[in-house]
């Protein structure tokens, strides 16, 4: 199901996100185009051949689709944009947490499965790619067999959002808390802004954990120790991105749900991401669920239950044999 | 007048090697004494070389004494060094090996510890494996619920 990169005019990157048109933290659709465009200039202005793959999980009715906003936003853009519409059905099989109102990685896998490119990176919708990434990206810098991490720098809550270019990006008194750096083995925390690998190693892994649907919270972090367990080499690509930060992400959320953990809306964050890693199915990343064209670019994959999978399969958790050497959050 | 020949006739005797009658009388006398003092001078020198004589031989004897009992000594000292000594090389040895067995005993204990160590970590993750399962099930029963609920209150469900 997952198709291969190669040299028959395949983009060098795939990057995938995921969101849906619900005002998520206020403004994601705001901030959701602003990133688009950003990113979308800044690698184009680099002849960086990319490609953004855009999964619109269980997009509310009556709303328009964000892919669609997105292409109207970005005209004319030489990057393909490719999106999927998944059918609200998928999150409502496949959640074990009701709180748990957006799988977000198995979202990603849907992306990641799809993906073209040599090179994939998912990321988040409203995160701004830094200077070194993009550079690394056209100097074709990467490596297989490698994940790559980058420090998240979250911009202060209410920054001026509408004039964003490098000297606000780079300006540090526009951040939002200390500049804490990745540290190995794991370079864990922020996680699911920034990972970065080949299309053969997101294979070989299998994509994000779709085992433990409990929690989205931890999902990024157990997916590095997955790799490190694996035997994947981990590194920081050096240069961070950028996040501003919005009401009801994880970092501006938590004090709220301390003490009351099992009803967060991402889940419990104690279950132990460090230690349980999985083992996900070979149809991972909704790859039976059949494919409707929408619109040029456009795909909707309404629901079956073929691509659906058991509700519980216990043996595909698994112990990680590496220790759980960082304990850093990882939203 | 008379005084005057009397010295000019003792100097010419003197000079001719002889001397006036009571002059030579005085002189014998002085001989006799001084030989007389010689005698005496020599039997002093005697006595004290064997006085000398007798403190060297009292010296010499005073000295293989204390020779003999420092040598005496010494044998003895040298014994008991000796005595010591192999107790203490008893000792070191009685101490290197209880020192080895405990080093040993220490070895079995870390082996022991990390070996458990490493049962407490695989305890420990087995234990969180067991959690996540136990997670999972708990999540899939109350979607099951929910379900097997939606369906009774559905129109088309049995409500009884």
């Amino acid at each position: 199901m997952m198709e291969p990169a190669s040299g028959d005019g395949s983009p060098y990157l795939t990057i995938v996100s995921t969101g849906r048109n619900d005002s998520y933290g206020g403004n994601f659709e705001e901030r959701f185009l602003r990133t688009l465009r950003f990113n979308t200039a800044q690698l184009a202005a680099r002849e960086v051949a990319a490609e953004f793959v855009f999964v619109e999980w269980a997009a509310p009715a009556g709303r328009p689709l964000l892919s669609d906003l997105a292409r109207e936003a970005v005209p004319g853009c030489s990057l393909t944009f490719r999106s999927y519409v998944v059918d609200a059905a998928y999150q409502e099989a496949l959640t074990l947490n009701r709180r748990v109102a957006y799988l977000e990685f198995i979202a990603k896998n849907v992306g990641i499965r799809r993906a073209r490119g040599e090179f994939i990176l998912t990321t988040n919708a409203d995160v701004f790619l830094g200077r070194g990434v993009l550079d690394a990206l056209a100097r074709r810098a990467l490596g297989r067999g490698t994940v790559y991490r980058a420090r998240r720098i979250d911009l202060k809550l209410g920054i001026d959002q509408t004039s964003l270019d490098w000297d606000v990006l780079e300006d540090a008194r526009n951040y939002d808390g200390g500049l804490k750096p990745l540290k190995p083995p794991l370079y864990a925390g922020g996680t699911g802004d920034f990972v970065l690998a080949d299309a053969a190693t997101f294979a070989r892994l299998r994509g994000f954990n779709e085992v433990f649907r409990v929690a989205k919270i931890g999902i990024d972090k157990n997916f590095l120790v997955k790799a490190l367990d694996a035997g994947v080499a981990i590194v920081d690509i050096g240069s961070p991105v950028y996040h501003i930060n919005h009401v009801g992400s994880y970092r501006a959320s938590k004090a709220q749900y301390r003490g009351e953990a099992a009803d967060a809306p991402y889940g419990d964050d104690r279950w132990p991401a460090g230690s349980v890693i999985y083992e996900n199915p070979d149809n991972w990343g909704l790859a039976d669920a059949p494919m409707v064209p929408l619109r040029a670019g456009t795909w909707r994959l309404p629901f079956h239950w073929n691509a659906v999978p058991p509700l519980v399969d216990l043996d595909r958790v698994t112990l990680a044999g590496v220790a759980d050497a960082d304990e850093e959050e990882s939203a | 007048m008379t005084d005057t020949m009397a010295r000019l006739g003792s100097r010419v005797l003197r000079r001719l090697g002889l001397e006036r009658g009571g002059r030579a009388a005085d002189l014998h006398e002085a001989l006799r004494k001084s030989e007389q003092r010689i005698v005496e001078l020599k039997k002093l020198l005697e006595k004290s070389r064997a006085e000398s004589e007798q403190w060297r031989a009292k010296l010499l004897a005073s000295s293989a004494h204390e020779q003999a009992a420092r040598k005496s000594d010494d044998e003895k000292y040298r014994a008991r060094v000796e005595k010591l000594e192999a107790r203490l090389a008893e000792q070191v040895a009685k101490l290197q090996e209880r020192d080895a067995a405990r080093a040993e005993k220490v070895g079995e204990l870390r082996d022991k510890v990390a070996t458990a160590d490493r049962s407490v970590r695989a305890g420990r993750d087995h234990l969180m494996s067991i959690e996540v399962k136990l997670d999972l099930i708990e999540g899939a029963i109350n979607v099951l619920d929910r379900r097997f609920r939606g369906l009774r209150s559905s129109p088309g469900g049995d409500s009884r």
